[in-house]
């Protein structure tokens, strides 16, 4: 009986023990599992953060019209996405994102490639006026993209035009080359994470061997370059990207350049949309105003004259904007026209004394 | 004699086993306790932080207005900061009702924003009203001094803009 007792003793400490390494490791994998859980959330917490204060920045740059700024970023991919195929009536589905954290961009009109990494990040943003400010158009891209401009004589001017613009941005990793002959291109490789090649010169006329040789094949994971090819003049012309076989057309050259900075067609196209449903809605505000002002000034004797500026003309023009403006690159001739009504009038108004126009 | 002995290490033993136990609920019951004294702490913070976020919101709406292409003053498609044009609000005005997703939805959200000309001109005009009061409370009105102008008599005058942000 005695053995039978102490047998009982010595299970009943070894069991003891076993009891107190289950318990804590329970004890320990709770904590651990918290800890874990915490550090994820922080991390999480923090590329919100950064989003949010990307916002800010990009908020900022966008008004400040022809003022580039450069932001240091942490080193986090940003991914920029914008469907012309999903569009409402306010905006178009858009965001951009990083480390898994998206803020939309629904009515904000941005042009950028769709993926971005680099130390700087790089915004400028330019005014687009029909002829009254319809919004700031903003441009976004790195100090790790190059811009190479190609031009030859026949299409000098329209290139000057453009690297005179882009000129005022200093922090742009851009190239400007003049060539006579397409055969004559030439490139070097200096380790850019994406080369956008913007040739002022005849469609498809580049080799595609000379920069393949000298970048690298393009991959379906690994875009390193693309060409697009530019034809027309300040006003109006035709942007072909040469990757997808398609072209599109613009309006000025807020928008071409918007074409320059934008990943690809639809992603243009899906901007170009979000920024005609600001010219509807400005528009419509300015129609407003100057059916206001034509009431009041025709209702005052001495200043009646002013009405003039503000009549059926003058208000018709802002119609067709207003009617025309989701339009705009197909029907840039009307919208010369109106322009051109609303900036004479404006002119003439402001010599008469009359309260302007726009 | 022994066996008195023996049965008494035999309780010693279970005694200790129970003591264990007992720690363990102890512990736990503390662990349950700080954790209910944490979530009540966070939902005291959570309701800081809503009527902190509400005040940003104000923030973010007078900025979105600030940065608005419709109002603005503007010379030759110039835009002036800080300074409204009144026949452009009334515009607006009469332009909301036919883009109100746009205007709803983007830039006054869940707001009214009323602008007052205070000098030399009084006038006030509603720009815009949520009209969500039934089932939110207003926060305090955040308001920002501006410049008003009237194209008809080309006279600048002093006002704010009143910005309240409902919250449910």
């Amino acid at each position: 009986m005695a053995i039978a007792k102490n047998k009982n003793g010595q299970i009943d400490v070894q069991f003891h023990w076993i009891f107190i390494i289950l318990i804590g490791a329970i004890i320990l994998s709770f904590f651990v599992g918290l800890s874990v859980w915490y550090k994820n959330t922080q991390e999480q917490k923090n590329t919100a953060n950064i989003v949010v204060a990307l916002d800010s920045v990009l908020d900022t740059a966008k008004e400040s019209p022809k003022t580039a700024r450069t932001t240091t970023i942490p080193d986090i991919t940003l991914s920029f996405t914008c469907s012309s195929d999903e569009c409402n009536d306010y905006g178009c589905a858009s965001a951009f994102s990083g480390g898994g954290i998206s803020h939309g961009t629904e009515t904000e009109i941005l042009f950028s490639l769709k993926e971005l990494s680099g130390n700087d990040l790089i915004t400028w943003a330019l005014e687009w006026k029909l002829p009254y400010t319809i919004s700031n158009f903003l441009y976004v891209t790195t100090d790790n993209v190059r811009y190479i401009f190609v031009y030859d004589e026949e299409h000098k001017e329209l290139a000057y035009a453009v690297t005179s613009l882009l000129a005022e941005n200093d922090y742009l990793t851009k190239e400007t080359i003049k060539i006579e002959e397409p055969s004559d291109f030439a490139i070097i490789d200096k380790n850019d994470n994406f080369v956008r090649i913007v040739a002022f010169l005849d469609s498809d006329s580049l080799s595609e061997t000379t920069v393949e040789t000298a970048l690298g094949e393009n991959s379906a994971n690994n875009k390193k370059w693309d060409i697009i090819y530019v034809d027309g003049s300040e006003e109006s012309g035709t942007i072909y990207f040469s990757e997808e076989s398609v072209s599109v057309s613009y309006a000025g050259l807020p928008l071409l350049l918007g074409a320059i900075f934008s990943a690809d067609r639809d992603f243009y196209m899906c901007n170009v949309k979000k920024a005609a449903l600001q010219g509807k809605v400005v528009s419509a505000v300015y129609l407003e105003r100057t059916k206001a002002l034509y009431d009041a000034v025709s209702a005052v004797p001495e200043k009646s004259y002013c009405s003039y500026y503000y009549g059926q003309d003058v208000q018709e023009a802002i119609t067709t904007i207003m009617e025309n403006v989701d339009i705009l690159l197909s029907n840039s001739i009307a919208f010369s026209s109106a322009v051109q009504e609303l900036m004479d009038n404006n002119n003439y108004a402001v010599i008469k004394n009359c309260p302007r126009v726009y | 004699m022994q066996t008195k002995i023996r049965t008494k290490k035999a309780q010693k033993a279970q005694l200790k086993t129970g003591e264990t136990i007992i720690v363990l609920i102890i512990f736990f019951i503390l662990l349950a306790g700080g954790m209910i004294f944490y979530a009540k702490i966070q939902k005291y913070t959570t309701s800081q932080k809503k009527q902190e976020t509400a005040a940003v919101d104000a923030i973010s709406i007078e900025q979105r207005i600030r940065h608005m292409t419709e109002i603005p003053c503007s010379i030759d498609g110039t835009i002036i900061f800080d300074c409204y044009d009144l026949e452009k609000i009334k515009g607006l005005q009469k332009t909301i009702p036919d883009y109100m997703l746009y205007y709803n939805s983007v830039i006054f959200k869940n707001s009214k924003v009323t602008i007052t000309s205070v000098y030399p001109v009084a006038e006030e005009i509603l720009l815009f009203d949520a009209e969500t009061r039934e089932i939110s409370t207003g926060t305090q009105p955040y308001r920002t001094p501006v410049t008003l102008y009237d194209p008809l008599t080309n006279m600048y005058s002093f006002g704010y803009i009143t910005i309240e942000v409902f919250t449910s």
